[in-house]
């Protein structure tokens, strides 16, 4: 398993290469202007001579038009002075299809983040981009069985985040200007979560989620599914750590899970695992709505839209009603009761022998029935 | 009335089909609606497969398109229905698909129905248009936050059509990219769930020395681009889209009669356009603002307020029958007394306001207040027809 990391500033580049080695696989640099929230410049990438053989440089902005022309320029400066043999880590598919159409070609990698949860769409986009594809970061929330069928149809290899910030939120319009900040920490009476991190900069605002990612407790199973690279988004300093419990791992040491363990009870902020061991997001969906009366194996024929305790009921019709019908009603507590149409009246009270879709008209009351409730005929 | 032919197509929000039959008779060139599945509007009553079929047949009588969100982002189980849900959509003629995961473009591709792009794919600039160009797409419905400038410059370069929001409520975020109701609801906002975190009310530690205050500082104000439809006719934008599947019928009609009569009118007087802009503020909405359509939006784009459901003009209900000379039967759904006034929105034309003397049960008793989700009737007027919508005036002193 293969480790990178994202670096996102002047000091942390400068940090990271004073260690002398290289203690990941690769270095992912978040560059003022093109990445959302980094602030490397493009010349202090230029000037450093002992970077590492595989370095990425961060293009994840999204950009309407009038940005994406100048930003474009700002990538052919770079491209052509200085850093050709880089590859690029981009989101917006604009900048996708600018990069491979580029001459010579630009070894691109596919950050997925919040999309492309599933191997069409993947292997898709694969396909299009060829072989300056040389990785895809794939979705934070796909879990491990998802993960694992993805990686049956895929060949460009892929990395996911193990330990570093949950990003929520991204806008280019500046949230926090008026408050004269440009970083806070929200709360919400309406969600238990408490400490949102919340940034604006020239690229927008943005919000993180107050628990970080932590998965290298997981690695086995990571590796199980497929995934070649895992990232930290974190301080160096745990980043260090984080990749010494991945170097026993690769290594067979049966510690490095004690290692990773021990790595998350001293994290410096509360973790969790996401959605990397199910991902339940959608379970809810059917209790958004009242789903008793929706899809019934039933041939709906009117709607109870009024009723007189006793007395009567108004329907307004879907399908032809006849006098002396049987239907069987449904309520949208998930009750059924027969109904016998003993009378059958238009709105001037007059006796009728059938009705149509779109009339309306007065039937008989039934027990239990209220407003809402469906009458059918069984299928 | 001025007809302008090329205009931009009016695109209404059908979030069922007793919207979708509101949507089309108050003008709307085309209508979007979702299946149970699929679509980004879980908690909307949406369509059972019975009700699409009567939709898109409605659709197609009165000459207006219909097409099918399936703009979530599919996870590899959600294919499992998705060939019998496509083949139905050929049977009974959907006119285009609304998607925005490259998976379900490739899938439905082989179908043949039309593919607009979702602007939950942020396509946002002319490179990322060429992109979908070449992966089937027809139409691009543009992120939110590209300019009418920019969508005629992509239009212009890449040669697809471009359909743009022009009224509604808007998310903060660049679409598809929030995620903060999946991670802090438990409710995907990418396949249907959003719960709507963007609108809730925070507490920001300011981090300079304790400064905190309480703001919606997430929150958008929506969108109205109505003065702006002279320059969607200038620049050939294809479609106009109203949002709201979750809104209910009194405000479809509303956006479709009046973004209508503008779209039809073309360039107008101010006295005309100011009659549009009364009308829009009689449904219930956010401050309004422009979005980014003539400039990017900034600052003053943010709603910071508590949301109040608070509306002096509430729905009052539907007609659901006219008989000549005899009565108009009401199906109200808000209380309703003698001395109150309604309006009754024509499909065209001037809207009829009545000041109610008597109101009757459908058994002919007088009342004296009738309950929200009863069927009333009213003295006959000429000029209503059945499955118009009515809209109370509330008095002054109950304004709030």
């Amino acid at each position: 398993m293969k480790t990178s990391l994202s670096i996102y500033n002047q000091q942390a580049l400068r940090e990271y290469l004073a260690l002398g080695k290289h203690e990941f696989d690769q270095v992912i640099l978040h560059v003022k202007g093109l990445s959302r929230v980094g602030s490397i410049s493009l010349e202090e990438v230029a000037s450093q001579k002992n970077l590492p053989a595989s370095t990425s440089l961060v293009w994840d902005i999204l950009m309407p038009e009038s940005e994406f022309q100048e930003k474009k320029q700002l990538f052919d400066m770079a491209r052509t002075r200085f850093l050709h043999k880089l590859n690029w880590r981009v989101v917006d598919m604009g900048t996708i299809h600018y990069l491979i159409n580029c001459s010579p070609p630009v070894n691109l990698e596919f950050d997925a983040t919040t999309g492309f949860h599933n191997k069409i769409a993947l292997t898709t986009l694969q396909e299009f981009v060829g072989s300056p594809l040389k990785k895809m970061i794939l979705s934070l929330e796909l879990p491990e069985a998802e993960l694992r069928d993805i990686h049956a149809d895929l060949k460009t290899p892929t990395e996911i985040l193990v330990l570093g910030p949950i990003p929520l939120f991204y806008t280019p319009r500046h949230l926090l200007r008026r408050f004269d900040t440009d970083r806070a920490l929200g709360k919400s009476e309406e969600t238990p979560h408490n400490g949102f991190v919340i940034e604006d900069n020239i690229q927008g605002t943005f919000m993180w989620l107050p628990k970080e990612l932590f998965l290298l407790d997981h690695l086995d199973e990571i590796a199980d599914t497929g995934v070649e690279w895992v990232r930290f988004d974190c301080p160096l300093i745990w980043a260090l750590e984080g990749a010494k419990v991945v170097r026993r791992f690769n290594e067979g040491q049966a510690a490095w899970k004690t290692e990773a363990t021990l790595l998350k009870k001293k994290y410096e902020r509360p973790t969790i695992k996401g959605f990397f061991k199910a991902n339940r997001t959608n379970a809810l969906f059917p209790k958004l709505k009242n789903q008793i009366l929706r899809n019934k194996n039933c041939q709906w024929v009117a709607d109870v839209i009024d009723l007189e305790k006793d007395r009567f009921m108004v329907v307004q019709l879907k399908r032809e009603m006849k006098l002396g019908d049987t239907l069987a009603m449904h309520t949208p507590e998930g009750r059924v009761s027969p109904v016998q149409v003993r009378f059958l009246k238009n709105s001037l009270g007059h006796d009728i022998s059938e009705a149509w879709p779109g009339d309306v008209a007065i039937i008989p009351h039934v027990r239990g029935a209220c407003v809402g409730s469906l009458l059918g005929r069984e299928v | 009335m001025n007809r302008h032919i090329n205009r931009p197509e009016l695109l209404a929000p059908a979030g069922s089909l007793e919207k979708l039959h509101v949507a089309v008779q108050y003008g709307a060139d085309a209508v979007y609606l979702s299946g149970q599945a699929f679509g980004l509007r879980q908690a909307s009553d949406n369509f059972t497969l019975e009700e699409l079929k009567q939709g898109l047949s409605f659709c197609h009588q009165n000459n207006v398109k219909a097409y099918i969100t399936l703009n979530s982002h599919f996870h590899g189980d959600d294919f499992q229905q998705l060939d019998s849900f496509l083949k139905l959509l050929v049977k009974d003629g959907a006119d285009a698909l609304i998607v925005s995961d490259l998976g379900v473009l490739k899938f439905v591709h082989p179908y043949g129905i039309p593919i607009h792009l979702s602007t939950q794919a942020s396509c946002l600039n002319s490179e990322a248009a060429r992109f979908w160009k070449k992966m089937g797409v027809k139409r691009l419905i543009m992120g939110r936050e590209v300019t009418l400038l920019e969508a005629k410059t992509i239009k212009e370069q890449v040669g697809l059509e471009v359909e743009l929001f022009i009224h509604g409520s808007m998310c903060m975020s660049y679409s598809g990219n929030c995620v903060i109701s999946n991670f802090t609801s438990g409710r995907d906002s990418n396949r249907g769930g959003c719960a709507h975190s963007c609108r809730f009310e925070y507490s920001l530690d300011l981090r300079d020395g304790g400064r905190e205050t309480k703001t919606f500082f997430m929150s958008s104000k929506d969108l109205n681009g109505l003065e702006l439809l002279p320059l969607c006719l200038e620049y050939e934008i294809d479609s106009l889209k109203i949002e709201g599947r979750m809104r209910g019928p009194l405000y479809v009609a509303t956006m479709c009669k009046v973004y209508r009569e503008a779209l039809d009118y073309g360039p107008a007087p101010p006295m005309l356009c100011q009659n549009w802009k009364a009308r829009l503020e009689k449904t219930s909405h956010r401050e309004y603002a422009q979005g980014s359509l003539l400039c990017r939006a900034g600052e003053e784009s943010i709603y910071d307020q508590r949301e109040s459901e608070e509306n002096p003009y509430p729905f009052a209900g539907t007609i659901l029958e006219v008989v000549p000379d005899q009565h108009i039967l009401l199906h109200a759904k808000t209380a309703l007394s003698p001395g109150d006034t309604i309006e009754i929105l024509t499909f065209q034309g001037n809207d009829i306001s009545i000041t109610l003397d008597q109101l009757f049960s459908i058994d002919n008793h007088p009342i004296t207040r009738c309950r929200p989700s009863s069927v009333i009737k009213l003295p006959y007027r000429s000029g209503v027809t059945a499955k118009m919508i009515v809209r109370k005036v509330l008095p002054v002193s109950e304004q709030a």
